[in-house]
This record gives C-alpha cells, sequence and structure tokens, in this order.
C-alpha cells in the first residue's frame, strides 16, 4: 500500500487560528481529498514548524506540501524548518508535490527565487492559466484544457526556476503558476 | 468529480472577468470561492494533478 505523508506548511498558531474558525488544517485538508481520490492510501503528516521530527522516510511512498499563510518569504531564516524537512525528502528521493507555498518552497531549495508578485496578490480565480507546449503531454497535466482557471490565492510567486525545472502552466499575473523539476534525484 | 469551473459557475461567478479585474470583484470572487464548502473547494483546486501524482506514485511501488 502506498504511503503519503502530508508536510503541514502552516506555524501551530496559523493551524489554530484555522481550526478556530471551524476550518481543517491545511494537512488535515489535503489528508481529506487525497483520501476521497483513493481511500486505500495510507496518509500520515507532520508539522515540521510544531518542532515534530520527519518520521522514518523507508516505507512512503510520496509526500505533500501544502500552501500556507505564513507572512514571510520562503527565503527567510524563519522557513528554515520547513526547508530543511524539504531538504531531507529530496535526500531520500522520494516523489513530492507540493501547492502554493509549498512550490515557492521548493523551487527556493532548488536554487530557483521567489518574491512578492508584482502584479499583486492573486485571491479567489487564476484566470487564463495556459499550458506551454512542454506541458501539454506531461502525465501531471493530463486532462487539463489549453487554457483553464483555479482557484488560487497567493502573494509570492516563483519568479526565477531552478535551472532544468520546466514549467507546467502560468498565466499573464505570475509566469510560473505549477512546475516540475525532474533530474538529480528529485521527482516534484 | 467537479471542477472549478462548473462550480463557480453554478455560484454565478463570471470567469471571464478579466485578470486585471477590480480588487472589489476580486473579493467577491474570493468571497464566493469560500463559501464553497472546504473540502469541495481543496477537492477541486487539487484533485486533477493531485490525483494524476498520485496515479505516478502508485505506479511507482506496484514497479
Amino acid at each position: 500500500m502506498a504511503h503519503i505523508l502530508i508536510v503541514e506548511s502552516n506555524t501551530p498558531e496559523l493551524v489554530a487560528e484555522s481550526r478556530s474558525q471551524g476550518w481543517l488544517s491545511e494537512a488535515d485538508n489535503y489528508a481529506s481529498v487525497v483520501r476521497q481520490i483513493n481511500a486505500a492510501l495510507r496518509i500520515t503528516s507532520v508539522a515540521p514548524y510544531a518542532g515534530e521530527a520527519l518520521p522514518p522516510l523507508k516505507n512512503v511512498s510520496g509526500v505533500v506540501f501544502t500552501g500556507s499563510g505564513v507572512a514571510w518569504c520562503v527565503d527567510d531564516p524563519r522557513a528554515e524548518a520547513l526547508e530543511e524537512t524539504i531538504r531531507a525528502v529530496f535526500a531520500a528521493c522520494l516523489s513530492a508535490y507540493g501547492s502554493c507555498n509549498g512550490l515557492q518552497m521548493v523551487a527556493h531549495v532548488l536554487g530557483g527565487t521567489c518574491g512578492a508578485a508584482p502584479a499583486g496578490r492573486e485571491d479567489g480565480v487564476a484566470l487564463g492559466l495556459t499550458l506551454p507546449p512542454a506541458a501539454e503531454a506531461h502525465p501531471m497535466m493530463q486532462g487539463r484544457d489549453a487554457v483553464f482557471s483555479a482557484v488560487c490565492v497567493h502573494r509570492d510567486e516563483v519568479q526565477t526556476l531552478p535551472a532544468g525545472a520546466v514549467v507546467l502552466a502560468g498565466n499573464g499575473h505570475s509566469k510560473v503558476q505549477a512546475m516540475v523539476y525532474e533530474q538529480d534525484g528529485v521527482c516534484f | 468529480m467537479r471542477y472549478v469551473g462548473e462550480i463557480l459557475r453554478d455560484i454565478g461567478v463570471n470567469l471571464d472577468l478579466a485578470s486585471n479585474m477590480m480588487r472589489a470583484e476580486q473579493e467577491e470572487a474570493m468571497d464566493l470561492a469560500l463559501g464553497l464548502s472546504q473540502t469541495e473547494l481543496g477537492h477541486d483546486m487539487r484533485t486533477l494533478e493531485l490525483q494524476n501524482w498520485l496515479a505516478m506514485v502508485a505506479a511507482r511501488v506496484a514497479a
């Protein structure tokens, strides 16, 4: 049975705030979604900002990095706990998936740069997302139309791609809305 | 499984809004999006790419 580890990218304070409003934490929400897609998967989670140590990765099949509401950008020293977690996952050659802050953290760890989007926040719906030619045949984007919209909330964006990364989707607001990096033992 | 376009159309969001829509329109779209159940929203936001990735992981485990 495949085992999916979900990495909570929010601080304990943000998780508590979310729960106080009746919302799930990002990790719990992802777990719910993953369970709906495949109820047979084993799902566990870890919260680096809460000081939790990574479980043994030997039996983990894939890792999800969630989005986050932290006030800082991914290159801030306060992101160190999450950065170390990502480095450990990649050192173990595990397949990984990340959205929003998860994508930005991975881009940073792999040598890219991130920052506040010059166009400002993109709240609500990301419109006019397109697939570059290299993305059309990629397994990650199978089923997506050539142009699509998606619910989206972000302040920061990936501004410089890690060398060798491939953009899977972008729009007029942010050129990198999705990317893959598949080299050097990393599968993101 | 439903996709974001369907859900937002159902609740009245105009997907033809320009990406540089006014702040008030962004907030309106956000309020409408947040009015969805979190499961439905999360499911839709991530389902297709997440589903594809999970299939790739499962195939790797089975290989």
